[in-house]
């Protein structure tokens, strides 16, 4: 038995547990569930939410982030080292801002407007970012060490999905992160899936005010 | 105080970590929990609404808390903080079943919060109805996690990091602003009453370590005065 994946036909909150899937390059099984079906198999799962991960050794998991960190720890993208940790555990935390402040803007009326009004917060915290990765001590270009971690799949999830898409001229200004996602985007197994129809054709579902076409989240 | 010989032993031993934040819980309360519960010696370094503009800037992410361990360096992000403090105060598990499980407790224990603290900003009085069916929601399948083992968040060793993780939300979110809300979901009352009891715990609670108010008045709207927070 190998690891199954539950969620919407969208990359949304299992995009993570794809990136890192695929990046090990491990068979999983990915099981499409459609908004129709969503009412039936809510009452089903653990915390009325997806994506859900069946594993063949601690059962089923809720919780995106928790279930990252498993299959992070499961496929050694998860340090061993404390200080390593804390580095990882730092950068997902100023990530998960980044993306939380965005899909805080993304599902309401006004997006337009507050799109504008929130790039002067994403740049703000692009710069924070930027200045972390530079304060590796390996000079990788990655989050620490000198190879890629769950923090480093995480920042090219979002940059690539969520920022990138809105705030494209405000992310080339930061040439570290651009680096980083670059750096990411060229790991074989990644490259493969990014190009492959496994990859969702959109990030958000319908009723989202944006990131929810196939030409918007090329 | 104590002379220090050099040796990074004598210094973990001697030197305790400083916590910098506002005088109030919000995101800095898992940490004082995890470092309470722990029985850690901590400084506590508050800082003042009015300071926070000059402060902001030479922070790593212009946020607090932040944590100052001698022997580590400075931490940002209150759950990289916490997550760290607990590791160091094996107060998280070592099996990847029991981490994972701890893991699913913050995210549950986050999403309760993340829905009072956004209406607590906003709409409240608006909003405060509706966020009590979601909580409702959240609380049925926190009481149905927990009842998976026993009534902890993990193991059986008792409490831990995601057992201080719900707690907090409890005591400090729900149990305030819904006080019946917790009568029908037994199992988050029966862990909200275990963690309050651990002997650490208790003595924090009635400590004036302990600050009077969850969230900062004059920017929440509720949660900002001892009475509430009691």
């Amino acid at each position: 038995m190998s690891f199954k994946l539950t969620y919407f036909p969208i990359r949304g909150r299992a995009e993570l547990l794809r990136l890192i899937l695929e990046a090990s390059g491990s068979n999983y099984e990915y099981e499409p569930l459609h908004p129709s079906d969503w009412g039936t198999f809510k009452p089903q799962t653990p915390f009325g939410q997806l994506p859900i991960l069946s594993t063949p050794d601690i059962g089923t998991i809720p919780q995106s982030m928790a279930i990252a960190r498993y299959l992070a720890k499961k496929f050694n993208f998860y340090p061993t080292d404390l200080k390593e940790q804390v580095r990882v555990e730092v950068a997902l935390e100023a990530i998960r801002d980044i993306a939380d402040g965005i899909l805080q803007i993304v599902a309401d009326d006004d997006f337009q407007k507050l799109k504008v009004s929130h790039a002067k917060k994403v740049e703000a915290q692009l710069q924070y970012l930027e200045k972390f990765l530079s304060e590796n001590s390996t000079a990788s270009g990655y989050v620490v060490g000198d190879k890629p971690t769950l923090a480093d799949l995480q920042a090219f999830n979002i940059l690539d999905n969520f920022v990138k898409p809105l705030y494209p001229e405000i992310l080339k200004g930061f040439p570290g992160v651009v680096a980083l996602k670059a750096k990411i985007a060229s790991i074989p197994n990644i490259q493969e899936y990014l190009k492959s129809e496994r990859r969702p054709a959109v990030t958000l579902p319908g009723f989202a005010k944006a990131l929810n076409t196939p030409e918007e989240c090329q | 105080s104590t002379q220090s010989t050099g040796h990074p032993i004598h210094s973990i031993l001697t030197m305790s970590v400083k916590l910098t934040y506002f005088a109030v819980r919000g995101r800095a309360e898992i940490i004082r929990l995890v470092l309470e519960a722990a029985g850690a010696k901590y400084e506590t370094e508050n800082v003042d609404f009015k300071d926070w503009a000059t402060l902001k800037p030479k922070t790593q992410f212009g946020q607090l808390p932040i944590l100052h361990d001698p022997d580590f360096g400075t931490i940002s992000q209150s759950f990289a903080i916490a997550r760290y403090l607990a590791i160091k105060h094996k107060l998280y598990p070592t099996n990847l079943k029991d981490q994972t499980r701890v893991e699913v407790a913050i995210e549950a224990a986050r999403d309760i919060s993340e829905g009072i603290v956004k209406i607590a900003f906003g709409d409240f009085e608006g909003q405060k109805e509706n966020q009590g069916k979601t909580l409702d929601a959240q609380l049925h399948n926190l009481d149905k996690f927990l009842k998976e083992n026993d009534g902890l968040c993990c193991g059986s060793g008792g409490i831990n990091f995601g057992d201080l993780a719900i707690f907090n939300v409890l005591d400090n979110f729900v149990k305030p602003l819904y006080p019946d809300i917790l009568k029908s979901h037994s199992v988050s009352q029966g862990l909200r009453d275990k963690v309050a009891a651990h002997s650490n715990v208790a003595a924090y609670l009635k400590s004036d370590r302990r600050p009077a108010l969850t969230l900062v008045p004059g920017f929440a709207k509720t949660l900002n005065t001892p009475e509430q927070c009691k």
